[in-house]
């Protein structure tokens, strides 16, 4: 679900058409690529990036969850 | 939606390009207007004019003349088998102009859609079996059978489930030849539309309890999104050695939202299409697979923790379809086990809680698509001639059809709440009838899930290392993960008990 699926049909569509005129890129390409792929090794960014990301989910996890405990409502 | 496509791309058997006719409106807007006006016909009721009065309902059943019957009373000289003829043609009539605004071929969108409604509607029926679905002793008794899997009336959604899965394991060609009407995720956005109005009946007896549902869940996927990807990330780079270009639509399919979010990423950091499409593919085959266990280890372990069990649905099972689906099973079985223990909760909180969870998914993964876009073209694939992430493709890449649910939530909240007691006594029913829509979108929605999970083509690609992340992050990570999340912001809270 691309939340525009009519696009995502047509994309495919789209895709296999020009795989099958082209034949620019292989199936077994594909798993080529991903079998035979050496290793990028992690920018600063990237660390960055996963370590920002699960910090203020952590923090964020134990200030929600004090206010979740603290304002709970039931039914 | 139509991941099964991906399983064989090459050069065989593809419709002409001018088979279809360019597409007028997406299928968001589309499921918007489809749900909208089902709901808009069912208000009628409130003005004594019942519209959709004959859609036909499904009872748990021993003997066939008690399975089906229309909705409302005012029809019932049609009969059960009227009913579902009635239905059948209104569908097709409704969903094949749909087709037409798509650009589909709406004379083979009406032949895949005739067996797809009969098949499904049939494995429903099925299902609705008294050995199957009766609940308690008593439900026993009344049917005349002396055992039951009591997989209640909602557990029949697995027979529809099955049914797909036998068409495309066994069938495969078949398959291929309805696969024109086989779009879960236009039928789920349609019944997720439906869907608002009823919540809006549900929650209007318990406004605040149903805001701190909200709010409870803006909470746990917020977690979801910072946690979930992270590590997910991470697994698929450092263990798996994914370049970044895999990995990031990997991440996000597994973690966020199967396959809206693996395109909506893969685009955002300028992926070649071909990289979400391939993770979409294994997006469904999981979440059958998530379909068919979870429910019912909920069931076992949090019958008493309903609310835990239903967030836990949302968060954890991929694509909207499937979730929202699982949310629907879950609370029929957890509902059903209570009632045999003698605790009746309201309907409709379980599925609340599991659709809430998903729909706010759905509404961040335009805002994480351009953060990730946004680091990715300044600072990772920084290349002249590539196009650097832009605000408004937060707005291109948000889920429209939570347009439609929010209206209807809120209309149905304004006449349940805001109209005089003449009216509003009168709201449950007509919505109610929009509903019986709903459960029949589910039906469609589960089959062509089924459908569209063909196991074996999946295996013959020897995708296996990317089989191999999606199954060491889902089942040993997101699952358990999205069980505590879940638990930390639901544990306690109990549906509101059946009056």
């Amino acid at each position: 679900m691309i939340h525009q699926d009519w696009f995502f049909d047509e994309f495919i569509l789209e895709l296999k058409r020009e795989t099958a005129m082209s034949n620019p890129y292989t199936q077994s390409d594909y798993r080529n690529e991903l079998r035979t792929a050496t290793a990028e090794p992690l920018l600063p960014i990237e660390k960055k990036l996963i370590a920002w990301s699960l910090g203020v989910g952590l923090v964020l996890l134990i200030v929600l969850a004090a206010l979740n405990h603290v304002y709970s409502a039931g039914p | 939606m139509s991941n099964a496509y991906v399983a064989d791309i090459g050069a065989k058997d593809l419709p002409p390009r001018s088979a279809a006719e360019p597409a007028r409106i997406s299928e968001d807007w589309l499921a918007v207007i489809l749900g909208l006006a089902i709901f808009v016909l069912a208000l009628a009721a409130l003005i004594h004019v019942d519209l959709i009065g004959w859609v036909v309902n499904t009872s748990v059943w021993s003997n066939f003349s008690q399975a089906l019957g229309p909705a409302s009373k005012g029809y019932a000289s049609l009969g059960g088998i009227g009913a579902l003829v009635a239905t059948y043609a209104a569908l097709t009539v409704l969903l094949s102009a749909g087709a037409a605004a798509l650009g589909s071929d709406v004379k083979r969108f009406a032949l895949a859609f005739t067996a797809v409604f009969w098949i499904a509607y049939a494995s429903w029926i099925a299902g609705n079996y008294a050995n199957f679905a009766a609940v308690t002793p008593a439900d026993q008794q009344k049917f005349g059978v002396s055992w039951s899997l009591r997989l209640t009336n909602e557990g029949a959604y697995i027979f529809a489930l099955a049914a797909g899965l036998a068409i495309a394991n066994f069938l495969p060609r078949f398959a291929e030849a309805i696969k024109d009407a086989v779009r879960p995720e236009l039928y789920i956005k349609v019944a997720i539309v439906i869907l608002g109005g009823f919540f809006a009946v549900t929650a209007a007896g318990k406004l605040g309890f149903a805001s701190s549902i909200l709010l409870r869940g803006v909470a746990a996927i917020v977690e979801a999104y910072l946690i979930y990807w992270a590590v997910v990330y991470f697994i698929a780079r450092k263990w798996f050695g994914f370049s970044r270009e895999w990995s990031a639509p990997l991440a996000a399919g597994i973690s966020i939202c199967g396959v809206s979010a693996s395109i909506a990423i893969g685009g955002a950091i300028r992926a070649r299409p071909i990289v979400p499409a391939l993770v979409s593919s294994l997006v469904l085959v999981f979440a059958v697979v998530e379909v068919l266990i979870l429910p019912f280890v909920a069931q076992t372990f949090l019958a008493h923790e309903p609310l835990v069990a239903g967030a836990w649905m949302g968060l954890a099972v991929k694509t909207d379809g499937a979730a929202v689906a699982s949310g629907a099973i879950t609370e029929s079985l957890i509902l059903a086990k209570n009632a045999a223990e003698g605790v009746h909760y309201q309907p409709g909180w379980i599925l609340g809680t599991a659709a809430t969870v998903k729909v706010f998914i759905d509404i961040f993964i335009g805002v994480w698509a351009f953060v990730l876009g946004y680091i990715w073209t300044n600072y990772i694939n920084v290349t002249p001639d590539a196009e650097k992430a832009k605000l408004k493709e937060i707005w291109q890449r948000f889920p429209k059809f939570i347009i439609g649910f929010l209206i209807t939530f809120i209309v149905g909240l304004y006449l349940a709440l805001g109209t005089p007691a003449d009216v509003a006594k009168n709201v449950p029913a007509a919505i109610g009838e929009a509903n019986t829509f709903r459960v029949i979108f589910f039906i469609l929605t589960f089959f062509s899930i089924g459908v569209l999970s063909n196991f074996k083509a999946l295996w013959q690609e020897g995708f296996g290392k990317l089989a191999a992340v999606y199954f060491v992050s889902l089942f040993g990570f997101v699952i358990w993960v999205g069980l505590l999340i879940s638990w930390i912001f639901f544990n306690g809270v109990t549906p509101p008990l059946a009056s």
